[in-house]
């Protein structure tokens, strides 16, 4: 019963994906499409698992999950620190958080033009585009974690003789956590996407943006539907799978849900 | 080893008829003469093997205690004289505190002139009106906050910021979620650089004490409120510190966990001697506790009266007497509280 109730919550939706996948076939059936344009489904789950098969698309994943770890590991590591400085310390808030702030407000790949000139059309370059998608965001919502922190936490820390790093060590940093987790999830999908525009935009290098761009100059549309469908089903993994249940558990402990 | 002639006093606390073994007891050996000897009969091993015993050493008085079949007989000699001298020193002096807090565009004058001298093991129960600086006075006492001027010393030593020797217990949520019951209770322990096999040693005395070694694994979410307070508690007492400063512990349970604790924190009183300063709104809840209850007037606070409440414990709510007590101090709170009401609603001062 349990494993049902779990699992029932997808029903619909399956059956709805599916419904839209007949509709897509009966369209085709139906009116007169070019096939080089519209591609039938059938045609899509070809491409997907000859791009499977030949190996192209396993190291096209490599390539994009490799740049995202670096990029959104560093992003993790100098976020949280940048944002609990910004947090505690007014004058940083003022200055670098304002900056910080502002910077948001830029997507990403704006970014692009300045890394190119900056690193060239190098694996730094896209890396870079990735950092500054996730990083800010990191940032931030650890600033307003250590912000919010509440109150009680550090006066019953400082009452048991709490003081200096091992405040920060032991009360401030586990309370922000679950902000940073949820700046995480945030930061992740924006490095996701700026990932992606950036290998569409770069020129070589392989990567999932990048056989998504060599599909067109062959135009073969079911190639870039398919890697469409494996961009969208990892960035969902990793949402879904990774952050959400990291989230709603830490959450619950934390006596916020 | 003492004999059986010379019992004064027998006092049975069979686990039925008693939830408090030392309110029960020391309320005994306070009605008898020094020299003479108290029986206490009871089945509750905790009580037998430490409680009591610890009780008794803690108050100079000799002890036996003797099992048989389930079934512990323990002998108290009422000692006084030169082993238990009547103290003059003081635990805790406020000498003319004063403190106010400026916000933009006026200075709010909280604690005006304010003394209160506490006896060591000595509990103190502060009342008034809300927002008159209760909290912010338990906070001058813990280090929290600084006093605009005046003195606080604790055994005659004026104190500097946060110290262990006085720990505050909150009204809520001051558990740390990220840690289970056990390290939530060794946190200061760990702090204070206790080595890890004593300090779990000691988180878990204290555990059973507060009658929750049974969860010593669980995360606070999981607690109800009564136990978490008693976590807290716990937590408190792992610092080993000379006052307890609680602020308002109690007041978000209901009133049957309410009293329980009660009963709890009378008991954990006693088996540590523990001086206690607790602020509460609640006049019942302060009668039923304290030594002495302390009225604070409305903002700026000064010491309205005082309180010496001698009536015997455990004392129960609907109980005569602290009915007419806690009366008799809610009148004298109810111009205060008129002057609160008066200043907020209609901005007279």
């Amino acid at each position: 019963m349990e494993k049902l109730s779990k699992y029932s919550k997808y029903i619909k939706p399956v059956i709805f994906l599916i419904l839209v996948v007949l509709m897509w076939q009966a369209a085709l059936k139906l009116g007169h499409y070019k096939e080089y344009l519209y591609p039938s489904p059938g045609s899509v789950l070809k491409s997907l698992s000859e791009g499977f098969a030949d190996g192209t698309f396993a190291r096209g994943i490599a390539m994009s999950l490799k740049r995202i770890l670096i990029g959104f590991g560093f992003s993790i590591v100098v976020g949280t620190l940048l944002g609990f400085l910004i947090g505690r310390v007014k004058l940083l808030e003022e200055t670098v958080g304002f900056l910080v702030l502002g910077l948001q407000a830029l997507p990403s790949i704006c970014w692009l033009p300045i890394a190119i000139l900056w690193f060239g059309l190098s694996e730094r370059a896209v890396i870079f585009v990735v950092i500054m998608g996730a990083l800010l965001s990191i940032t931030i919502a650890t600033t307003d974690g250590v912000k919010n922190i509440a109150p009680v936490y550090l006066r019953a820390a400082k009452t048991m003789g709490a003081k200096g790093w091992r405040l920060y060590l032991d009360v401030l940093a586990p309370a922000a956590l679950p902000a940073i987790i949820s700046g995480s999830k945030l930061g992740w999908s924006f490095a996701w996407r700026s990932l992606m525009a950036g290998e569409l935009l770069f020129i070589t290098g392989g990567g999932l943006g990048f056989l998504l761009q060599s599909g067109r100059e062959m135009n073969d549309m079911s190639r870039v539907m398919a890697v469409m469908a494996v961009i969208i089903i990892i960035g969902l993994v990793v949402d879904r799978a990774v952050f959400a249940p990291l989230e709603t558990k830490i959450r619950r402990r934390w006596g916020l849900a | 080893m003492l004999s059986d002639e010379k019992i004064t006093k027998s006092l049975n606390l069979k686990k039925e008829l008693c939830s408090c073994p030392l309110v029960n007891t020391n309320e005994a050996l306070k009605s008898l003469e020094s020299g003479q000897v108290l029986e206490v009969i009871t089945d509750h091993p905790p009580a037998a093997k430490e409680l009591i015993p610890r009780f008794c050493e803690f108050q100079h008085c000799p002890v036996s205690v003797v099992e048989d079949a389930g079934l512990w007989r323990i002998l108290i000699k009422k000692e006084m004289g030169p082993s238990l001298p009547e103290t003059t020193e003081l635990r805790l002096e406020l000498k003319d505190i004063s403190k106010g807090f400026t916000s933009t565009d006026s200075k709010l004058d909280v604690l005006r002139g304010l003394n209160i001298a506490v006896r060591p093991g000595e509990f103190i129960c502060l009342v008034g009106p809300s927002g008159c600086g209760k909290s912010t006075l338990l906070n001058l006492i813990a280090g929290l906050e600084t006093p605009e001027s005046g003195d606080i010393c604790v055994d005659g030593r004026p104190i500097k910021g946060p110290g262990s020797d006085r720990v505050v217990i909150f009204q809520e949520r001051a558990l740390f979620p990220w840690l289970n019951v056990l390290k939530n209770v060794e946190f200061g322990l760990k702090i204070k650089r206790v080595d890890k096999k004593e300090r779990r040693e000691r988180a878990r005395d204290l555990l059973r004490m507060v009658h929750l070694s049974r969860f010593e694994n669980s995360y606070i979410h999981e607690l109800s409120g009564g136990m978490k307070q008693r976590v807290a508690l716990a937590r408190a007492l792992a610092m080993e510190p000379k006052i307890l400063l609680m602020d308002e512990p109690f007041t978000a349970l209901d009133a049957q966990t309410r009293h329980l604790l009660h009963l709890e924190l009378q008991e954990i009183w006693l088996a540590t001697g523990k001086t206690i300063i607790f602020v509460t709104h609640n006049v019942r809840e302060a009668v039923s506790l304290a030594d002495r209850v302390i009225i604070m007037s409305a903002r700026p606070a000064r010491i309205k009266k005082e309180y010496q409440i001698d009536l015997t414990r455990p004392r129960r709510d609907g109980d005569r007497v602290v009915s007419q007590v806690t009366e008799q101090i809610m009148t004298e709170l109810k111009s205060e509280i008129d002057k609160v009401a008066r200043e907020e609603l209609y901005g007279e001062a």
